[in-house]
Formats: C-alpha cells, structure tokens, sequence
C-alpha cells in the first residue's frame, strides 16, 4: 500500500540558516618559536625538495622538521627577505627589502654586489630564464637583468608603463612578464637588446595592476589584479575573461594553482580557492583562532600542500581534500546517519532530527534546510538514502519502510507494507530498479511508467540470511548482499549463489565494485577480501590500520577506499599502495556509520560520521605522490665529497657520513627511513634518523640505498641509491700484484744470472789464482831445492872444518899440557928453590937486627926488612896460586 | 661606418643643444659644465696608462633629471709618451671617426637638484665610445650646494664593449677594463 504526499516540497521548511563554510585542516609553522610571530614574505620549494620562507628575519630553510635560519651579517644586505629565487645551479637567492640582492653560498648569505649598484626600491621577485639570465623586479625602481656581469634597467626608456612591478614569470618563448601597476610589460631580450610589449586595457585588461601571472596551462595565463579578481589571458587568441564572473573580495596578494583548483590569497577576504571544474568558490577566513586574512604568499609544493606566507608565521593546508562539514545548523545531532548527494551538488543527510540538504552558495557559503517538516516523516529516523538515476532520493526508514521524494515534482510516496520488512538498512539501484536491504531479506521497486512492482527475497527464497546489511548491484547487472552471519549472497539470471569460503567473519558489512569490475567486501572486524570467482580471499599488498571497516567504496583513480575509525586507508591497486589519512588531516576517531558514504559526480565522498561529514576528494590531490627520499650530502670524515657522480674514493677515505632527506609535510613527524650499504650491510636497516655513518669500511664496491615510508609499511617504495668505490691499498691491486710477481721473477732470473755469472767469474780467478800459485809453488820449490844443494854443501864444508877443528884441538891440547908441564916446573922452582934464597935472607936480617946497628945503617936494615917480607909475601902467593891451581886440575 | 657615428654624435649633439635651448616655463634652469676633469686609467700587468681631459661638455636638466655628457676624444693629455697619444686617438680610439664619446640618459632616483645635499644616485643611459653604443648603469655622487652641483662618477668600460680591439703584441699593455674617474661641477646657465 502506498500512500502519496503530493505537494508536499513546498512544505520544505525554509528554516535556513547560513552555516560557515567547510574548513581544511591547517598547520601552523613557527620558525622561530612557537607563537613568536615572523612576517613570511616569500615562499620557495627548492629542486631538493627544502621549503624556503623568506621573512623579516632572514632564511629559512624547512625540511617538515627542522629550520635553519639564515641571517647576513652584512649590515648592508640586511635580513628583510622580500623575494626568494632558485637559480640553475641550485644556488638560493635573495631579494631584500632594501634592494639588495644576495645568494647562499656553503651556509652563508654572501651579498651580490654589481658594479652598476643594486636597486633601490624593495624587490619584489627574481627570475631566472631559461637562457640562465638572472631578472629582479622592484617596488619602484624598474626591472632589472644581468647579462654578461652587467646590471641593465628596464623603465620607460625601453617601454616599460610601470616602474613598480610585483612579479615575473617567464612564457614558453622565454620572455619575461612583468606585472606592474600600468599593465603587462613582455620583455624580450635578444642580442642583449631588450624590446617590451605592453598588454593594458587596451588589449582589453579590465585591470592595469598585475599583482601576479602564473601559467594555468601551455595556453593560458592566469593574472591576478588588484580589483578584478583572477582574468585568464589566452596566448594564441589574446582575449583576457575573468575566471569568476564577478569579483567583491578586493586586492589578490598571490595564488597558487593546484589541479582545478586555483588558490587565491584576497587578504581583505581570506584564502579562497576556486574549483574550475565545479565553478564552486569556496572563502576560508580563519580556522580556529587564526585569521586567514592578510596572508602575503602562497605556493604550491610538489605534494599538493598550499603553503601560506602571512604577517605571523607560516600556514600549510594540504588543501580541501580532506573538509570537515560539521556546522550543519539548524540541525544540532551532527551524528551522520545516511547521505546523498543531488544532482545540483546538494548533499542530502540524516540524523535523528530528520531529513537536511544542504547547499553550497556561490560565495563559498552554505546552507541548510530541515526537509520533511510539514509531512509525517519530520523527525523519522531515515538510517539510508540514495538519489537514482532520475534525481529521485529514496530514503530508507528505521522500521517505517521506504520514501520516494522527487524534489521536481515536490511529491513523496512512502513504500511501507509492500516491503517484507520495514528496517531499510541500505538501498542502491540500476536503471529502473531500486533494491533495499532490510532486517527481513531484500526488496526491489521496478518502476514502469509511474507504476511500482515490490519483489520481496528473503531466505525462503533463496537468500542466505534475512539480515542484509548492504545491497549491491554490481556492472554487469549481478545484485550483491552483504549478511549477518552468513557471508555474501550473490543473485544473477541462474538463481542464488552463497559464498562464505575465505570468509573470516561471516558478518559482512560493505560491498564495493572497483573499475576492472572486481568484487570487494569488507567483514566484520576481519578487513578486505577480494571475490576472485569462486570465493573472497585476502589481498597481500593491504595492510590496514584498522580491521572494522564501516564502509568500502571504490573511486575512479583506481583506488579502494575503506573507512574506518582511524581515518582512511587507501589502496592504490595499480601501484599496490597504502596511504594513510588521520589524525594529520583530523579525521581520527571520527566514528563513520555503517554505509554513510556517497560520492559524487566528480568523484568527491562524502561520509556520515557522528561528528558530522567528512568530505574527501582525491582527484584534486593527483599531485600527490609518495615521499622520495634523497641523499643530500656524503661526507667523509667529515668533509662533504662531490656526489654528482659515482665517488671514487681512496683506500682510507673509508669513514663515510650519509645525510639524507625525504619531504612529506603533510605528515612529516611520521616519516620512516630503511637503509642499506650494498655489499656491507645483510639487511635493510630502520631508522628514523636523517644520516648514517659508516666507518672503516673495507675496500669494494658498494651502494648505498635509503627509502622512505610514512607508514611502516615499505614495500613499493621510492628508493634513491648511490653508488661508490673504495680503492683497495695500491698493494692489494692488481696491478701491484702483477708488478710483484713480475719483479720477483726478473729478480729471480737476475739472480740467477748475476750468480751464474759471477759462479763463472769466480772460476776464472780461481783458475788463475791456481796458476799463479802453482807458479809461485813451483819457484819456491826450486829455491828450496837450490838452498838444500847450497846446505848440503855447507854440511860437507862444516864436517870438514870440524874435523880440521879436531885436529887442531888436538894441537892445541897437546900443546897446553906442555905449556902446562913448564909452568908446573916454573911452580915448582918458584916454591922450592925460590923460597930458601928468601929464608936465608930473613934469617940473616933477622940476625943483623939483633946487632947495634946505628943511624944510617939502621934505616937501612929496616928498609931491607921491609923488601924481604914483601919478597916472601910474593913468593908465597906465586905458591898458592900453583897451589890452588893444581888444587883445581886435579 | 662613418657616417653613422657622425649621425649618433650628432645626435647626442642635438640633444645638448635641445637641452640647452628648450625653455620650459616655470622649469628651473638647466645646469651646464663650469668645470671638469675626466680621467681614465689603464693599468695593464706590464704598463701603468692615465690621461685625463678637462674639455667635457655636458648639462642636465634638474626637471626631468636628464642629463648629457660629451668629451673630445683628442683632448685627452698624459699618455707614456707622445706616440703612445697618436695611437690612442689614431688606432684605438679612431678619434677622427669618432671625435666624441658620451653618456646621456637620466637619473634613475628621483632627487630634487635645488636642495643642497649629497645624493647617491644610478644614472641610467647611453654610452656612447667609439660609435658603438652601450645601455649602462653608472653610480653617481651628486652634492649641490648654493645652486651649484658637483657630479662625480667612477666606471669601467671594457673594450670589447665599444669594439676597440687591441693587438695581441700589446695586449699585457694594455687593460681589456678602462677606469674611468669623472668629476664635474655644474652650474645653472645664464639665461
């Protein structure tokens, strides 16, 4: 039975109140110290991958963690950063408040100085081209190039309508832009001669002040302006439209392009972005307790976060994938029970007040409107909704069956006894056919020129359990049903088919359908399976955060989506990756409903949580890739080495430091790094630290390779590597072996040869010496024999003069013992016949002294005495000496 | 060749003379060279060259901060020697040719000549040597003072940028960068 409720929209309650609009999540960055305020004038991302802020206390050089502050100490350059550049050589230049000009060289701000003098007025942009020729802009005093170490002005001399200019850009044709307050100023520099082109109102600018120029594509040039908004100038046409119709958000500081969505800094406005694909503005003022007017800058990383440069600090969004839809006023329970989303991009929601819609203003703004209000239906619980193929919403009661609301016709039809059961846990549709899943089985509404035919299944007719959480029509026109207890039930032209093998738990909540038209179901606290024909199985490559997903859906970039308390894991099958969106994007423990999710004609998911809606768009984050790691620096023993090229390093230079780096701003705290040295290390090895040291490595070959992973999970991640050599000690080369054993046989047969010869020589002398010897021999033999000869001769003349001496002994004896005989005669006449004459004399004195003999004659006689004794004494010795003579010979 | 460099020092000619005559209402009087010195230095690894000249001609125009100068290339004494004269103006300089050079232009800042100070200033102009034409930027100190102003400047000017070519047998006697030193005192002309 169907009761109709004709003319019944208007009855919409017009309860609409303004509702702000969907707020990204910002981070805050403090260079100096957290709430120190730092005026950011100017952004950069360098080639690396570093972000520069250029504030009114010099560089900084951010990498998701650290800063590093870079000051001149140069009271000449100053530290007001006004412009920020990257030349070819990835050397960073800076553009100062002052005019000045200065560049980091080794960590130092060292100041350019042309002989022509630097600029005056502040700079407001520098430009490298693409021919290398450095250009800079200033507030005020010209634009400026250098070609050839020579500073040239261009002004109104050349044609220039505008001295103050505030920003370059270079075209494909490699002339510079400069926006100014006359106009566009196309500087074409050839030959050194420069030539300008103007483009101001007369080529139909409907504002002469260009604040900034970016390239939207090859063909098209965006313009911000002081007072007309955004303008799209058209390179081959040369028309120039504005990007919005109209613009009221008054002057445009900067804007960063980002996939469709142009991001605009309107400081008296706010940060705004601009969807080219829905034509949607949407205007964020502040977020928070921060103000999201007056921001100076805006760039664009190469992850697709926005950066902000305002008076205060830093601010990064990662933009609006990732939108919190949470003041939903009138309605005050933001517990998100069911969603659609219309074909006029309303979204339609359900929480226990009743049915919303709510839509999005052309200034950014939205609204809401309680639907229901004047019908029976006000405050019933619709626990599902879905919006078919024609723009009708059906909306799926808890317990009151089903209502057909066509917002066109303002008519509603409520299906209520015609369905088996009245608790519509799910609806989805095909063509013409509506099918619901209930607490009773599942139903389907064919609709036929207005008329309505129920089919009702249930487990008498085939279905494997009356409980159905989720119903599902797949592409090729198969109908899906999720069960409690009982797996997944599957209806094609052949009947019913159960599948619970593979199945952990048996509860399955949510069916999805990706592009190559696989089957994917999600189970109760048990993950995701993939139907593979036959039955569900595991895929290896997922690894989840949480296992109780509440919903899973598919996008059209190839990705799976599961929805859980944890955020959102998203499954990249063409690259088989997990990524991860959280607490970093603030949708932690958001609680998401049981297939509260929607997406919509451009591929944005909306999901019902209980603290509100989360809406989640991918498609503009197809910037958004991976974190790559780099190896920025190698030093060894602490002084940096050139890794431009594969390093060859000497034996020695073995104590290698790697620093390296990898961005991921948008989550950078959770970034993880796995290392391994070729060759050295057996393992990858974790770390979150940004450098290894490796030291006394052994000489080889070997690479050195990092990757990097937000999550834990490292497979099919980007790797950077760097190869390198270190020279074994010259004696464990090759060559030096080669050069050893070469030496060693050339001695060995020098050797060898130098003895031979010398063996040789030896033999010679010796031979010789031989010779000379038996010469010398030989003559001392005759020598001797002469000297023998002369002996013999000499023995035969001593023999003859000892026997002459013999004979002559003999004479002599003989002639002795008569010598001897007359002396022994002599000897005896002296004794004997001497001796009485002397007796005789002395007895006569010895008589005449007895006479009286006087004067004269006494004397006389005593002299005469005296003659006689000495007579005797003579004789007497003459008779001893004979005596003792004899005595002796005998 | 000729005919050209007479038409760019006839221009700069011209200009002198419009700027000399052009009467412009209630405009402050234009300022004219009382006195001056140029003097360039060639300091090559083998010789040590300087001359200088007192024959520059030149006026600017405090409304429009335009300004001319002129020198007769043959009016430059010094030199080594005589003949090392003859060949600056014969073989290097062609001052037969080219009898002037020039720099005419404006002051890039905007300053205010009847204000007595000292101003740094950019002058942004034509360089004019050797009829070859070059766009500079060339530093300038202005001090005015009781009406009268004093100009003085210090540049380089490269050879190869006026397209004097110096022969290899000389060139370590020769710099490839002419100093140049520059110092004027200008006065408002009698109407």
């Amino acid at each position: 039975m169907t009761k109709k409720y004709g003319s019944l929209i208007f009855f919409f309650c017009l309860v609409a109140s303004f509702a702000a609009a969907q707020i990204p999540f910002f981070q805050s960055y403090f260079p100096l110290k957290r709430n120190v305020p730092l005026q950011v004038n100017a952004l950069l991302q360098d080639r690396k991958g570093f972000m520069w802020f250029g504030t009114d206390q010099g560089a900084f050089r951010f990498d998701g963690i650290n800063y590093k502050q870079f000051l001149s100490t140069d009271s000449l350059t100053g530290n007001n950063i006004t412009a920020l550049a990257e030349d070819s050589a990835g050397t960073i230049w800076l553009g100062h408040q002052n005019g000045q000009l200065a560049y980091i060289e080794k960590g130092q701000v060292r100041r350019f100085e042309p002989r022509e003098g630097s600029a005056v007025g502040a700079i407001s942009d520098i430009l490298f081209d693409t021919a290398g020729n450095m250009w800079f802009s200033t507030f005020n005093d010209g634009l400026y190039y250098y070609v050839g170490d020579r500073l040239y002005r261009v002004d109104e001399v050349e044609g220039l309508t505008d001295l103050f200019i505030y920003d370059l850009f270079e075209d494909g044709d490699g002339n510079v832009w400069a926006g100014t307050d006359g106009g566009i100023g196309i500087c074409t520099l050839k030959d050194r001669k420069i030539s300008v082109k103007v483009i101001d109102s007369d080529e139909g600018l409907p504002d002469i002040i260009i604040k900034k120029i970016r390239s939207l594509n090859g063909n098209t040039v965006c313009l911000a302006t002081e007072d007309a908004g955004i303008l799209k100038y058209n390179l081959s046409t040369h028309k120039v439209e504005p990007v919005l119709g109209s613009w009221s958000y008054g002057s445009i500081s900067d804007f960063a392009i980002k996939e469709n969505q142009i991001w605009i800094s309107a400081p008296r406005t706010g940060l705004m972005v601009y969807d080219l694909q829905t034509n949607r503005l949407k205007v964020f003022s502040q977020y928070g307790e921060q103000s999201l007017r007056g921001l100076q800058a805006l760039a664009k990383d190469r992850e697709g976060n926005i950066w902000c440069g305002s008076k205060t600090g830093v601010i990064r969004t990662l933009g609006d994938a990732v939108e919190h839809l949470e003041s939903l006023e009138p309605c005050r329970d933001i517990n998100i029970l069911a969603l659609a989303v219309d074909q006029q991009d309303r979204i339609w929601f359900s929480t226990s007040e009743g049915l919303f819609v709510r839509t999005l203003q052309k200034d950014g703004s939205a609204t809401v409107e309680r639907m229901l209000t004047n019908t029976p239906f006000r405050s019933s619980n619709i626990i599902s909704l879905y919006e078919d193929r024609d723009g009708i919403l059906w909306a799926g009661l808890y317990g009151n069956g089903l209502l057909r609301i066509d917002p066109a016709k303002n008519s509603i039809r409520h299906f209520d006894k015609e369905l088996r059961n009245g608790n519509i846990l799910s609806i989805t549709g095909r063509d013409n056919v509506i099918w619901v899943g209930t607490l009773g089985g599942s139903s389907s509404i064919t609709a036929t020129d207005g008329n309505y035919v129920v089919a009702n299944y249930s487990s008498e007719d085939g279905l494997s359990s009356d409980f159905i959480y989720q119903v599902f029509v797949d592409s090729r026109g198969r109908t899906w049903f999720g069960t409690d207890g009982k797996g997944v039930s599957m209806m094609d032209e052949a009947g019913f088919h159960h599948f619970t093998d593979g199945l952990q738990s048996k509860v399955v909540y949510t069916i999805a359908e990706d592009q190559d038209k696989n089957i994917w179901v999600a189970a109760q606290n048990n993950g995701v399976y993939r139907f593979d024909g036959d039955k569900f199985a595991t895929v290896a490559d997922i690894h989840l955060r949480d296992n109780a997903i509440q919903s899973l859906v598919t996008d059209t970039q190839g990705n799976l989506i599961a929805i859980h308390n944890f955020g959102l894991d998203v499954f990249d099958m063409k690259r088989k990756r997990m990524r991860y969106w959280g607490e970093e994007t603030g949708i932690r423990q958001k609680h998401p409903n049981l297939n509260a999710v929607v997406k919509d004609k451009y591929g944005q998911l909306y999901i019902g949580t209980s603290k509100g809606i989360i809406k989640f768009s991918l498609s503009n984050d197809q910037a958004v890739s991976i974190p790559q790691p780099t190896i920025e620096q190698v030093k060894v023993f602490d002084e940096p080495i050139d890794i431009s090229r594969p390093p060859q390093l000497r034996y020695g230079e073995n104590n290698l430091t790697f620093h390296y780096v990898a961005f991921w701003y948008q989550n950078a705290e959770d970034l993880n790094y796995q290392y391994k040295l070729e060759n050295y290390d057996l393992e990858w090895i974790s770390s979150r630290n940004q450098s290894v040291t490796y030291s006394r490595l052994p000489p080889g070959d070997y690479i050195f390779k990092v990757k990097v992973s937000d999550t834990e999970d490292f497979n099919n991640v980007p790797e950077s590597t760097l190869a390198f050599s270190i020279s074994p000690p010259f004696w464990k080369t090759s060559a030096f072996y080669v050069f050893t054993i070469g030496f060693f046989v050339i001695s060995f047969y020098g050797l060898l040869k130098f003895r031979e010869r010398k063996l040789m020589d030896d033999k010679l002398k010796l031979e010789a010496k031989v010779e000379e010897r038996t010469k010398e021999i030989q003559l001392k033999t005759e020598e001797i024999q002469a000297q023998n000869e002369e002996i013999m001769a000499q023995a035969e003349e001593i023999q003859g003069m000892n026997e002459n001496l013999e004979m002559l002994v003999k004479q002599r004896t003989a002639e002795l013992e008569n010598k001897n005989k007359a002396l022994e005669e002599y000897a005896f006449i002296n004794a004997h016949k001497l001796r009485s004459p002397v007796a005789s004399i002395l007895g006569l004195l010895n008589l005449l002294s007895k006479t009286d003999l006087k004067g004269d004659s006494r004397v006389i006689r005593e002299h005469l005495q005296r003659s006689a004794e000495k007579l005797d004494a003579v004789v007497r010795s003459i008779t001893e000496a004979i005596e003792k003579a004899d005595k002796k010979n005998f | 060749m000729n005919l050209l460099s007479k038409a760019s020092s006839r221009r700069t000619a011209c200009l002198i003379v419009l700027l000399l005559f052009s009467v412009n209402g209630m405009a402050q009087r234009k300022l004219s060279v009382r006195k001056s010195e140029i003097s360039f230095t060639s300091n090559a690894e083998l010789e040590l060259i300087r001359a200088s000249s007192d024959k520059v001609q030149g006026l600017i125009d405090p409304t429009t901060n335009q300004f001319a100068f002129a020198v007769d290339i043959s009016s430059f004494q010094g030199f080594n020697s005589k003949l090392q004269r003859e060949h600056f103006n014969e073989k290097y300089l062609e001052s037969e040719k080219y009898p002037k050079a020039s720099f005419s232009g404006k002051i890039i800042e905007p300053v205010d000549l009847s204000i007595d100070g000292s101003y740094d200033v950019r002058a942004k102009g034509e360089l004019d040597i050797h009829g070859q034409k070059q766009t500079r930027i060339i530093k300038a100190k202005l001090t005015i003072e009781n009406g009268q102003l004093t100009v003085e400047a210090h540049f380089f000017v490269p050879l190869a940028d006026h397209n004097i070519s110096i022969p290899t047998i000389v060139s370590q006697k020769i710099a490839t960068e002419i100093e140049v030193a520059f110092k004027a005192t200008l006065a408002p002309q009698n109407l």
